[in-house]
């Protein structure tokens, strides 16, 4: 999952960014509104994160500027500002959420998880493949209900492929949404973490889970 | 509190009813005057007719009678209801009484007319004549006239012509009975007119005050939010149109000032939010799992950073809560800008440096700022921690002072292409975040009587400010 960050005040932009890298997820940050527009036309990011009051381009400008252009990440707030009329102005502008300053980090992550859910039309918190099992908000992981340890990185790409389960998901795909500008990656990266997936997962002789489809990717899910 | 309705209700009431007593009293006594003359013409003319019968009683009558005539001939001859109405008294110059009416009886008529000259009774004059209220024998009041007649002259008769004072009276009993009447239907006329024009006045002062009582209500009702509608009133008086003219200015400036405070409030509180959420962020991110001491050590240093920062925003808003309480109370000196600048610029030099920036100063030397300096510094600061924080790194920050028109004028001018600019009321916005920021510059600034300006276009950010030749001396 690709998130971007777009907030002028740095302890609050690297404390943000950290807590959802260590979520797992793919995170860019930017400082201006003008860098955030540039980075939100340059990709559709699965959530921008955004703050309202930026130096330049102010938050609701740029949404603006994104919706205009038909970009559909989901918006999430960020606002020191909290009356009725501001609230209204973001949705209306098409943010999807809103969040009041001072928050807890716990609250924006299960805010961005929702989101994610929304964004893949996946209402459940607990997704369900054959025996195997993902909490999205706990980020366990389980087989035939014994638990899995995973990395980080490794759920995430587990959790991007179960949101898309029964669809082939490309590498480019992968790679646009599970690394983000500051990941050091070799071009077989992807390979190498579906290869530890599958010995996590997938028992000896057993039914497999993931399956390589050639010159298209891969597919999370029972094949008939 | 004196009430302007009661003061004018009794006011007027008191008027109006001074007024009428007034005018009561007067018709009452042109009545009375008038009753009188009437009164006293009667007499003179009953005694004009009566006086040549009684002069020629009195010639035959003997002087050396004891008793008095009282049924004379010549007297019932003239006027037979004189004689049975009118009392009368007819004296000698000696003082013997030579004739009176029989209805007086025993009484006795004053005297009046001893001291007048006697007069022929053919040119009897009204003038000479005198007249004073008396009792009558039935003890009701009556008016006399007093008349002094000699006889006219006869042939072969030589001096010593009879003189006679004669003193006629009438019963006033009727005039008084006429007058007393005048005089209750007076007082209650006076006393019904009286509470009828308490009320009519007390309604026309009540519906005259309509539009002040109109302002209390409106004025009561007004409440911080509404002060800017002001107070309307429907076609308000010419006395009171200025006044809620004025009014009006007031409300609108206290709105205004109430806009200023809740604004400048909200700003504050929503300053304080973000480093907060900083504070909160970093502290709940180091928290969440195991962390080596290092992690631990740079968020107990970021989380001091955002500390101190919140400190300095603290200090300017107590700066600012000084700045407003002292206004009146300010001291301002006297010093060289160029001195004051850079001695405000000093604690930026060596980030300055860091970011290789670049500083232009123009400042003539013998130029002076006469302000209050505490807060003139702070605002310097301020401006010039801004521009060293968000000026693009290796470009050129130029601070330029001068007089213009009797005005103290400081530009500070820094190249921003990293984050373009826009002129906005948004004052943290427009100069990221340095305390309360700009929206704390301009207040101080104005509350030394100055303003504060900004510009950004072309990737370059300006702030200019301006105190004007009376307020920086």
């Amino acid at each position: 999952m690709r998130i971007l960050v777009v907030e002028d005040y740095p302890p609050v932009r690297t404390a943000v960014v950290s807590a959802l890298r260590e979520s797992g997820y793919a995170v860019d940050e930017v400082a201006t509104g003008d860098a955030g527009l540039a980075r939100g036309l340059e990709r559709d990011y699965d959530v921008i994160v955004l703050d309202l009051m930026l130096p330049g381009l102010d938050g609701l400008s740029l949404l603006r500027a994104l919706r205009e252009r038909e970009r559909t990440s989901h918006v999430l707030i960020l606002t020191a500002r909290d009356t009725l009329e501001e609230k209204t102005a973001g949705l209306d502008l098409g943010a999807d959420d809103y969040l009041v300053k001072p928050f807890e980090m716990e609250e924006l992550l299960a805010r961005v998880r929702a989101l994610l859910r929304r964004e893949y039309a996946q209402k459940q918190p607990v997704l369900r493949i054959g025996h195997l099992e993902i909490n999205t908000n706990t980020h366990g992981v389980k087989v035939g209900g014994a638990p899995v340890e995973l990395t980080a990185r490794e759920y995430v790409l587990l959790e991007y492929l179960a949101l898309r389960t029964g669809q082939v998901v490309s590498r480019a795909e992968i790679w646009e949404h599970i690394y983000d500008d500051k990941a050091n990656t070799s071009s077989n990266v992807v390979d190498v973490y579906i290869g530890y997936l599958r010995k996590k997962l997938e028992r000896p002789h057993g039914p497999r889970l993931l399956h390589t489809r050639r010159g298209e990717g891969y597919l999370l899910g029972p094949v008939e | 509190m004196k009430s302007l309705r009661s003061g004018l209700i009794l006011s007027l009431l008191a008027g109006i009813t001074l007024l009428l007593a007034a005018t009561g009293a007067l018709i009452y006594f042109i009545t009375f005057a008038q009753l009188h003359s009437e009164v006293n013409r009667s007499l003179a003319g009953i005694a004009k007719s009566v006086a040549p019968a009684i002069l020629r009683h009195a010639e035959r009558a003997d002087p050396s009678a004891s008793e008095p005539v009282s049924e004379a001939r010549g007297l019932r001859e003239a006027d037979p209801n004189f004689l049975t109405s009118l009392p009368f008294q007819c004296w000698a110059p000696d003082g013997r009484v030579i004739t009176k009416s029989v209805n007086l009886g025993a009484h006795v008529l004053p005297r009046i007319a001893s001291g007048l000259q006697p007069v022929p009774v053919e040119s009897f004059d009204e003038d000479r004549l005198v007249f004073r209220p008396v009792t009558l024998p039935d003890e009701t009041p009556g008016c006399a006239v007093g008349l002094c007649l000699v006889a006219p002259a006869q042939a072969g008769r030589g001096a010593g012509q009879p003189v006679v004072e004669l003193v006629v009276a009438q019963d006033m009993a009727e005039v008084a009975d006429t007058l007393a009447k005048l005089r209750w239907l007076l007082i209650l006329g006076w006393a019904l007119t009286s509470l009828c024009t308490a009320g009519i006045v007390s309604w026309v002062v009540n519906r005259r005050l309509r539009p002040v009582d109109a302002l209390r209500d409106q004025m009561g009702r007004m409440d911080p939010a509404s002060l800017g509608q002001g107070v309307v009133l429907n076609e308000p008086p010419a006395e009171l149109a200025p006044v809620v003219g004025q009014l009006n200015d007031l409300l609108l400036r206290l709105h205004e000032a109430f806009d200023r405070e809740q604004a400048f409030t909200s700003d504050a509180a929503h300053e304080l939010r973000t480093p907060l959420t900083g504070l909160r962020s970093t502290l709940e991110l180091a928290l969440s799992r195991e962390r080596d001491s290092a992690e631990l050590r740079g968020a107990a240093s970021r989380c001091l950073e955002i500390t101190l920062q919140m400190q300095t925003m603290v200090e300017s808003l107590l700066e600012l809560a000084r700045a407003s309480a002292l206004q009146s109370a300010r001291t301002r000196e006297t010093v060289s800008a160029a001195e004051l600048i850079r001695e405000c610029w000093e604690p930026y030099a060596r980030r300055r440096e860091r970011r290789g920036l670049e500083l232009e100063l123009d400042v003539r030397s013998g130029l002076t700022v006469t302000t209050d300096l505490e807060l003139f510094r702070h605002v310097l600061r301020n401006l010039f921690e801004n521009s060293v924080a968000h000026a693009d790194a290796g470009s050129r920050i130029a601070i330029r002072a001068r007089r213009e028109n009797g005005d103290f004028l400081l530009t500070l001018t820094n190249a921003a292409r990293s984050a373009p600019l826009k002129p906005r009321k948004d004052a943290r916005a427009a100069v990221g975040h340095l305390g309360l920021g700009l929206s704390l510059c301009r207040r101080i600034v104005e509350t030394l009587g100055g303003h504060i300006e900004t510009d950004a276009e072309g990737g370059e950010f300006a702030v200019t400010l301006t105190l004007p030749a009376g307020a920086d001396g």
